[in-house]
Order: structure tokens, then C-alpha cells, then sequence
């Protein structure tokens, strides 16, 4: 009887307990939220340029995002269902097929940057090394069509949250490191950091900044995230 | 001690400004409002072989064109209302036009989630292609020097189901367009006076778009369609479409492909195969074509710029069009767009035969 009951709270702890990334997502995000967020890329010589975007999210996998500044992207949207992600120009009227790995803004952030879904649904924990105030977690991509194949992420202990992730590619490359700061309380439970800092070995002396403006725990139907839908997401902010 | 403490000031300031977050800037209003001027400057050398030359007769003409174009919207409820304006002022040589579409004007209601229905001049856009749709049964032809461009709608009824689901098959979404052609209405789309109803089933299965269309016409045969759309790797996006016509040898298809390498070159290649040549005026009217544009994002770390090339192949009279351009994206909402474009082919070719013969193309665009 002991045996069995060792055996079941073993399978429990192994399956069943939400393990350190899922309660990392649960603190990045409600499961469904509708944010505001800006992005701003820094060149070299200190010149900058805005994007603000309004973004809605659901469960692990589904989430679209449209641009509402400057004029020049303006009306221009993005849907992720898993791995499959679609761009919407208002210019072209259609959606088309695009990849995680193209970025829409330029600058150092890429679609599956700005379109993140959770680390869970994408990632899974290679392994875990605690060290002391953080924890630091070696992370490797579900499969091939993830953006970066590795990842290593800081997180803080106190807040579970993470503070630094670093992005590698199947060889070993580091593309970028993004560094999360400024812990914000937004409302209704929802205490992470505001502020997503990235720098690239690949952009040297580039700098992307994402700031997040605000988020609310919101219902949304599954029609939501779908292509007929990908040109009306402006029909949806409160 | 006093001026240092102003640039520790001006220090924080300059972060805080970074991560401050201006909320007025969200403000949700009951429409929107966007749209382009256009700016653009045409130097274009003739060609003496071209049967269209007598008409010119000199050695190049120089054209300067404008476009305004406005979208707006507004939302109330259930109901929305689209719309888009376009304002064209063309000078060549001397000669001057204009031009002014209602490119589209419909009114959305929605029913619920699941169901809408849009009546008014409209643009379906079906299909996956990007120089040419063979199943873009309700649109106009795309014009090759411009694809994105072909905005301009007809007069139609859309009703729509959309439905989405777990499991394989993610999302399923039917269409169903119903339109009339005459004198008086939609008089460019058909030559005929007949009734036109079109249904479109999607389908989001198995990480695949695909789309199957039934087109019935009142006076004419009726067509069948279908296309797809699949990233088979994070990188690789492939696509294809076919249409025929049912109890005539007339069938048209398109496969096509976009790739983009680890440095983001995007390559863009697509073949183009129809049975029977549509008209000559029309773009894509012979047997087959083989489309390619590359298109290199930031080359020289020369952030919000690109470079591409562009060539249209005619397989059949082995003439091309080439395009090489540059585009830069500044911060004040404005686009730099300059091309070179080159017609090539032996007499009496597709682009052979063409009265331009290269033109360097400026297009200058402020985004509002």
C-alpha cells in the first residue's frame, strides 16, 4: 500500500504539479488578456523610432496584434495560432503566411518576439539550477519550427518572473538577450515586469526596448484568432 | 555642480521617456481614419521596335503622377462601415488626367461571432498567389508593376460563417457572394448582363490553409477553384492554386513558394500555367510564366531599408521584365520607393513589344 502510494505522489510530482514555467506564463500573462505595449528601436546614434501596438491573447497558443502607431504601420495585423502566423496589410486586404523568424518592425525584436506565446506551449525544461535568490532554467525547443532552439532563463525566485533570457540557435549561436525589468502592478493580480530590454551580437550597438502600457484579464471567442477575423481586431478595444 | 546636476536630470529624463507609457495614446474612438499621398516621377525611354511607337515617335517621355488614397471607418455596435477613396492626377508629358474611385463602401453587421454579412463595393482578394490568382474569381487582375495595389472592389452581398474548433482541423469559415453584372452595375466585370454566386468553404487543417470555391454564372459556364498555403518549415511557406472551368478545356494554376535565408533575404518564386490566353490588354494573358522577386530586409545593417529585384519571365516568347529597387522607411510616416525597370525581348514578344522600354520609376509615399 505505501509502494502505491509512494508511486502516485512520485507520477503526481513528475505530471501533475505546474512546473516553474508554467508558473513563469501564469505571471507574464492572464490566459486571456487583451495589453497595450510599445516598442522602440534604438540605433547607434541615439535615433528612435516608436511602435504601439494593442495585442489580444488566449490559452498557450493564440494571440493577434495590431499596430496603431506610427501612420505608416497603422491597421497592419498579426495572428499566431501555434506555430502558423499570418500578416494583415491594410494596403494588401488580405492576410498572408509569414514566418516566426521575420521581424515586422525591423530592429532587433522578430514576430515570434512581439507575437510570444507562452514559454510552455514552446519550450520544454532541459534542466533546472538553482542559484540562490534565482533559478536558473535550460530550456529546449518542442520542435524546429520554435524561433530559437535554446534558451536560457533567470528567474527570479521572489517574483517568478523572469529577469534575463538568452537566445541561442541549434548551433550554439547567441542571437539576442533579452533582459525584463521594472516590476509593475497592472490590476487585478497582474504584478510583472513592464519593461523588456533586447540587445543582439548580430546588431551591434542596436537596441529594442518593449514597454507594456497595460493589460486586463479579458474573455475572448476563439473566432478571435482566426484569418476572416485577422482585419477586424480594431473592432475589438474597449 | 549646478550643470551636473542638469545632465543627471536630463539623464533620467531621457530613460524615463523611454519607458513612460502615454495612455491618452490608446484612447479608443468610434472610427478610424488612415491613407497615403502618393508622389510619383516616371523617366521612361521608348522602344523603337514596340508597334506603339508611332504614337510617340521620340526617344522618351517623362510622366509625374499624385495619389491620394483614404481609408475610414466607423463602428457602432453590430454595424461597421468601411470605405477607401483614392484621388489619382497623372501628367504625361504634358498631357494631363485624373482619376476618382471609391475602391470599396460596404456596411458590416454582425450577427454574432460566428456569423456576418457585408453588402456594398468590396474586395474579396481570394487566393494565395502574389503576382497572379488564378481563383480571384470576384477581383480585378493585379497589375505586376504594382501586385499589392489592386484595391478597387465590386458591388456585392457577403455572407459569412467562421467557426473555429480544437483538434486538426482549427478553423473552418464559409462564403457566400451573390452579385449582379449590367450596364448600371459592376459593367466592367462581365461582358455579359447575368446574376454571379460564389461559394468559398476554408479550411485551417492540419497547419494548412485551404480554400475550395464553386462560381456559378447565369450565362456563362461555371468554375471550380482551390488553394493552399503551408509553412513546411519555420522558413519555408509554400502555396498553390487551380481553377477551371467546368465542361470546357480551360483550367489555369499557379504553385509558388517564399523562402527566407537566415540573413532575411526573402525569396519570392511562383509558375503561372493557363490552357487558353486571356486577352492581350490583360496582364499574365499568355500560356505560362515564371514570376521571382528577391527582396533583401536591412542589407548593411541599413536599419528600416531594403533592396529587391524582381523579374516576370513569359516562358513562352522568352521575353522579361526586370525590376531592380531600393525602399527606405523614415521615421516621419514617410517611404522612399526607386526602381529601375527594364523591358527585354525580340520583336513582337509580350515585353519586346511593349512601348516603354525602361523607365527609373521615384515613388514617394506619406503615410497618414
Amino acid at each position: 500500500m505505501k509502494k502505491i502510494i509512494l508511486f502516485l505522489l512520485t507520477t503526481l510530482a513528475l505530471f501533475g504539479a505546474e512546473s516553474i514555467l508554467e508558473q513563469v506564463d501564469k505571471k507574464l500573462s492572464p490566459s486571456s488578456a487583451d495589453s497595450y505595449k510599445k516598442l522602440i528601436n534604438i540605433e547607434p546614434d541615439g535615433s528612435k523610432k516608436e511602435f504601439l501596438l494593442y495585442q489580444i491573447k488566449k490559452g498557450k497558443d493564440k494571440i493577434v496584434s495590431l499596430f496603431l502607431q506610427p501612420d505608416s504601420e497603422k491597421g497592419r495585423s498579426t495572428l499566431r495560432l501555434d506555430e502558423n502566423m499570418w500578416l494583415y496589410l491594410p494596403d494588401v486586404g488580405k492576410p498572408i503566411r509569414i514566418t516566426s523568424m521575420q521581424s515586422v518592425v525591423g530592429g532587433v525584436f522578430n514576430n515570434s518576439d512581439i507575437m510570444q506565446l507562452d514559454f510552455s506551449a514552446e519550450y520544454d525544461i532541459k534542466s533546472q539550477t538553482d542559484e540562490g535568490a534565482t533559478i536558473v532554467l535550460d530550456l529546449k525547443a518542442k520542435n524546429d519550427t520554435v524561433a530559437y532552439d535554446k534558451l536560457l532563463m533567470e528567474v527570479d525566485k521572489k517574483t517568478v518572473t523572469p529577469t534575463k533570457i538568452a537566445c541561442y540557435t541549434s548551433t550554439g549561436m547567441l542571437i539576442k538577450t533579452l533582459y525584463y525589468k521594472d516590476m509593475k502592478d497592472f490590476g487585478g493580480g497582474i504584478v510583472r515586469p513592464a519593461v523588456i530590454e533586447t540587445d543582439s551580437p548580430l546588431y551591434k550597438g542596436y537596441k529594442s526596448i518593449m514597454v507594456f502600457g497595460k493589460i486586463t484579464a479579458r474573455e475572448f471567442a476563439d473566432e478571435v484568432f482566426t484569418i476572416e477575423n485577422i482585419g477586424k481586431v480594431q473592432e475589438l478595444r474597449k | 555642480m549646478k550643470a551636473l546636476h542638469v545632465i543627471l536630470f536630463a539623464a533620467v529624463l531621457g530613460n524615463a521617456g523611454d519607458y513612460d507609457f502615454d495612455l491618452d495614446a490608446i484612447e479608443v474612438k468610434p472610427y478610424t481614419l488612415s491613407g497615403y499621398l502618393k508622389g510619383e516621377n516616371k523617366l521612361q525611354g521608348l522602344n523603337e521596335d514596340s508597334p506603339l511607337f508611332h504614337t510617340k515617335n521620340k526617344e522618351s517621355m517623362k510622366s509625374y503622377g499624385s495619389e491620394g488614397d483614404v481609408k475610414f471607418a466607423y463602428f457602432q455596435d453590430a454595424i461597421k462601415l468601411d470605405s477607401e477613396v483614392m484621388v489619382n492626377y497623372n501628367d504625361v508629358d504634358g498631357e494631363y488626367s485624373d482619376a476618382y474611385t471609391i475602391a470599396q463602401l460596404f456596411v458590416q453587421y454582425k450577427f454574432d461571432q460566428n456569423n456576418l454579412i457585408e453588402v456594398g463595393k468590396k474586395a474579396p482578394k481570394w487566393g494565395k498567389g502574389y503576382f497572379v490568382n488564378p481563383i480571384a474569381f470576384f477581383d480585378r487582375k493585379k497589375d505586376p508593376n504594382d501586385p499589392d495595389a489592386s484595391r478597387e472592389g465590386y458591388v456585392m452581398a457577403n455572407y459569412r460563417y467562421n467557426k473555429s474548433y480544437d483538434g486538426d482541423v482549427r478553423n473552418v469559415s464559409l462564403d457566400l457572394i451573390v452579385m449582379q453584372s449590367n450596364d448600371h452595375m459592376n459593367s466592367d466585370f462581365s461582358q455579359e448582363e447575368q446574376n454571379h454566386v460564389g461559394f468559398k468553404a476554408y479550411f485551417l487543417a492540419y497547419d494548412t490553409d485551404i480554400d475550395l470555391i464553386y462560381y456559378h454564372r447565369s450565362e456563362q459556364s461555371d468554375k471550380i477553384g482551390l488553394d493552399f498555403s503551408k509553412n513546411v518549415q519555420a522558413n519555408i511557406e509554400v502555396h498553390g492554386e487551380f481553377a477551371k472551368t467546368l465542361g470546357a478545356d480551360d483550367y489555369a494554376y499557379l504553385v509558388g513558394l517564399k523562402y527566407l535565408t537566415e540573413f532575411e533575404l526573402s525569396i519570392t518564386s511562383e509558375y503561372f500555367y493557363q490552357k487558353n490566353q486571356s486577352s492581350k490588354s490583360e496582364p499574365f494573358y499568355d500560356h505560362q510564366y515564371f514570376m521571382n522577386k528577391f527582396s533583401q530586409k536591412e542589407p548593411f545593417d541599413w536599419l528600416y531599408g531594403s533592396l529587391y529585384y524582381k523579374n516576370i519571365y513569359n516562358l513562352e516568347d522568352k521575353s522579361m521584365q526586370n525590376s531592380f529597387g531600393a525602399t527606405y522607411s523614415f521615421k516621419n510616416n514617410m517611404l522612399l520607393d526607386i526602381s529601375y525597370n527594364m523591358n527585354d525581348g525580340q520583336i513582337g514578344s509580350e515585353y519586346g513589344s511593349k512601348l516603354v522600354q525602361d523607365t527609373l520609376w521615384t515613388k514617394l509615399y506619406w503615410y497618414f
